[in-house]
């Protein structure tokens, strides 16, 4: 009978232990409690200078990370510290969809840019390493399913690409205090109220950008712009940009003329020309698709011999564009083209872009504006794990609360941001085609903030 | 006056253009009874071809040109020996899906050799005159276009003389109409088909050229391009080259006259059609045609004895 007792308490203690073990991953996380050195006082806020103890949660562990994780057939080094303990990151990625083709520049660039955080320290006395890849397809279907595949793994997103995919997986990431670097630069990532503190946005957004870039032609083109005619997907980047142009040019008093602004299956780049041939205009907008744009530009000077302003959206232009034998290499090279970027190009001269450059050279010679896209969406998310562990809280719910009150900063590749703070930064940076750089593109003017931005009010809420 | 001529000059354009595609799918249906789904993906990887070479390999593009229709050609051969010989004498709705999953293994390895970046052609069109177009009266004409007028005129004549003068021609008719019955009379079934698919996939190939040569580029989209052919041979008829031809243009020219004449049209009648309407109005005029014709405009009435 004792002996049976004492078998039934054994039983107990390895369910319970088991029970603990598998957790319930919804929303009570297991926490531990690992004492660390006490922070250098340099902090901005003397509430998590005095954290001397780091609570952990899921995605964060006392054992080192992987050295290296096998990207495409490459290991790919993560420079993890290994007397450190490792903070795990998602990563949702089109690896079969329209961005296939940038998902490799953005993963490695990503991978690339937590080696040198790692080798420069890392987060709190911890490595951080970006676990594998989860195809999405673009799909927002599949990027859930992604999504829960490794949604008990990790402390937080180091990408979820698409604006549509994210929202999708809202209520998830809710549910489990899950905080995401965004592949996508819609305008309502700046509200916390949208994104309910979970989103790390970085870089303009196209809102932004469409008021900037009618703000800025206004201010410093030769030509006066009294017409503009706007063409974009619809329900794409391009309706946030296409938003942000008609604002401006509300403000400006100035007309826009018409748009063309199809579902993505319906753009007809022969529409898109008839209206600019029937109906011309001092700018053109275009958040078009990267087929129709040459054929645009080409098919107008064809017919008229010469080319209104034209002002891309950051999607809307590639460096193939202005490749040697290119057949409108001329006329994107011909003054008459600028392009908003989501960051400064590869070349722009500032620290953050020269520990890129010098990181991905051992990587890459490309110069694209993925390469930046994927290093520069890693620091705010690295601000925000900084902020999480100088709060002495780098469970999942830490982490998020930490990404709510929190000033980001990127070794001065983006203007220093408080997350979601009620709207998008009001900055962009305007560059225009140059074929004597590596990226393609050259900055005519970087954080310019327009009028517009600046006065507009976004309390508001997101442009569309 | 000159803005009518300008939009009938594009629509006439963009016809000849769809009429080569149009071409390629029909002179599949009449000898195998299949509409192929593969024939866009068949399109595209010929541009594509064209482009490795030209561009890539720094071949001329006079010489990878005309390699990589023959390459396109032979690659119809291997496709029809390999997936579709098997499927002689089954149901057509099992070929045309076959055709499906053919599109999807060509353009899969296709968009990962294209990646983000458009591929051009390296032909020489976009540098002839201004940015690749003449001027007459006032009226721009692109020579790219005038070639995919030229081919297809030329493509047509050719194949309505192969179909009712040669011997394989008449074979190839034969076999659409009943297969059982032309082995029966000792056709060669099995090669007909390979013969099919090599003049159908250079076609296709010829088609894939014009529609991302010059400045349309090749992008992982392009295959859309043709896809939008496919009213043009329900308009005109599945198993008529004229029709096909007729089919392309009236696609073209509705395109071509809504483009510069949407706005118009809609101040006139006080009606929004939206963003869209260039490239839903073919499918309407599809569906009235379909509703007076339903074997399209030059197609053969089916009859069957039950």
């Amino acid at each position: 009978m004792k002996s049976l007792r004492k078998q039934r308490i054994i039983i107990f203690l390895l369910l319970s232990l088991i029970l603990a073990a598998c957790g319930g991953s919804d929303t009570a996380e297991e926490e531990t409690v690992e004492t660390t050195a006490a922070p250098a006082e340099s902090l901005d806020s003397p509430s998590v200078t005095t954290a001397q103890a780091i609570k952990t949660g899921v995605g964060v562990t006392e054992e080192a990370c992987p050295a290296s994780y096998n990207v495409g057939g490459t290991d790919v080094p993560t420079g993890a510290n290994p007397d450190q303990g490792c903070i795990y990151l998602g990563l949702l990625n089109d690896y079969t969809g329209p961005y296939a083709a940038a998902a490799g520049a953005l993963e490695l660039a990503q991978r690339a840019f937590w080696l040198w955080a790692n080798t420069t320290g890392g987060i709190g006395g911890y490595s951080v390493a970006i676990i594998d890849g989860k195809d999405t397809g673009y799909s927002p279907a599949k990027h859930l399913e992604g999504y829960n595949a490794i949604r008990d793994e990790v402390a937080a997103l180091a990408m979820s690409l698409g604006t549509v995919q994210t929202l999708f997986i809202m209520d998830e990431m809710d549910k489990d205090n899950m905080v995401a670097a965004p592949m996508s630069w819609y305008s309502g990532w700046g509200y916390k109220s949208f994104d309910r503190g979970l989103v790390a946005e970085f870089g303009s957004a196209y809102c932004v950008d469409g008021m900037n870039a009618l703000d800025w032609g206004l201010e410093n083109l030769p030509k006066e712009i009294n017409t503009v005619g706007i063409i974009a997907y619809a329900g794409e980047y391009g309706d946030d940009y296409a938003a942000g142009v008609r604002k401006a040019a509300i403000a400006n008093g100035v007309t826009v003329a018409w748009s063309y602004v199809p579902p993505v299956a319906e753009f007809d780049v022969a529409a898109a020309l008839g209206l600019m041939l029937t109906q011309p205009v001092d700018a053109v907008f275009s958040g078009a698709p990267l087929s129709a744009g040459p054929q645009i530009i080409g098919g107008y000077y064809q017919q008229t011999g010469a080319l209104p302003f034209i002002f891309n959206a950051a999607p809307a232009y590639n460096d193939a564009f202005i490749a040697e034998g290119f057949p409108v290499r001329d006329l994107y090279l011909s003054g008459a083209v600028y392009n908003m970027a989501w960051v400064g190009p590869f070349e722009t001269d500032t620290p953050g872009h020269a520990a890129m450059r010098a990181t991905w050279g051992n990587f890459s010679d490309s110069a694209s504006s993925y390469v930046v896209a994927g290093w520069s969406s890693q620091y705010h998310i690295k601000g925000v794990l900084e902020a999480a562990a100088k709060g002495g809280d780098l469970t999942r719910a830490g982490i998020r609360r930490a990404a709510s009150n929190v000033t980001v900063e990127s070794d001065g590749m983006m203007t220093p941001r408080e997350l979601g703070l009620d709207g998008p930064d009001p900055e962009s940076t305007i560059t225009a085609p140059d074929a004597s750089v590596g990226s393609g593109s050259a900055t005519v003017k970087a954080n310019y903030a327009g009028p517009t931005a600046s006065a507009y009010d976004w309390s508001q809420g997101p442009c569309s | 006056m000159t803005l009518f001529l300008q939009s009938t000059i594009e629509g006439l354009s963009l016809g000849a253009v769809y009429s080569l595609v149009a071409i390629g799918l029909v002179i599949i249906y009449k000898a195998t009874d299949v509409l192929s789904f593969a024939h866009p993906a068949i399109a595209v990887v010929g541009a594509g071809l064209i482009s490795y070479l030209a561009v890539e390999r720094g071949v001329s593009f006079w010489i990878a040109f005309p390699v990589a229709l023959l390459l396109i050609g032979f690659l119809g051969l291997i496709l029809e020996r390999t997936f579709l010989r098997p499927m002689v004498g089954k149901p057509v709705f099992s070929v045309a899906i076959l055709t499906i999953g053919i599109d999807i293994l060509l353009r899969v390895p296709l968009n990962n050799w294209i990646g983000i970046n458009p591929k051009f052609m390296g032909d020489p069109f976009s540098t002839y005159g201004n940015f690749g177009s003449f001027t007459i009266n006032e009226i721009t004409i692109k020579y790219l276009e005038l070639g995919a007028l030229v081919t297809a005129v030329i493509s047509i004549t050719f194949l309505s003389i192969f179909f009712k003068r040669s011997r394989y021609g008449l074979a190839m008719l034969a076999t659409s109409f009943d297969q059982e019955a032309s082995l029966a009379q000792g056709i060669n079934v099995g090669r007909i088909f390979g013969m099919v698919w090599f003049i159908g996939a250079i076609l296709g190939a010829l088609s894939g050229f014009f529609f991302t040569g010059g400045f349309n580029t090749l992008t992982q989209a392009s295959f859309v391009t043709a896809l939008r052919a496919l009213p043009a041979v329900v308009i005109g008829g599945l198993d008529s080259f004229a029709g096909a031809v007729v089919g392309s243009l009236i696609i073209g020219l509705t395109q071509g006259y809504i483009a510069y004449y949407q706005i118009p049209l809609e101040s006139f009648l006080g009606i929004e059609f939206g963003s869209g309407f260039s490239l839903l109005a073919p499918y309407l005029i599809m569906f009235v045609v379909l509703i007076i014709r339903p074997d399209g405009l030059f197609g053969k009435e089916e009859v069957e004895r039950v």
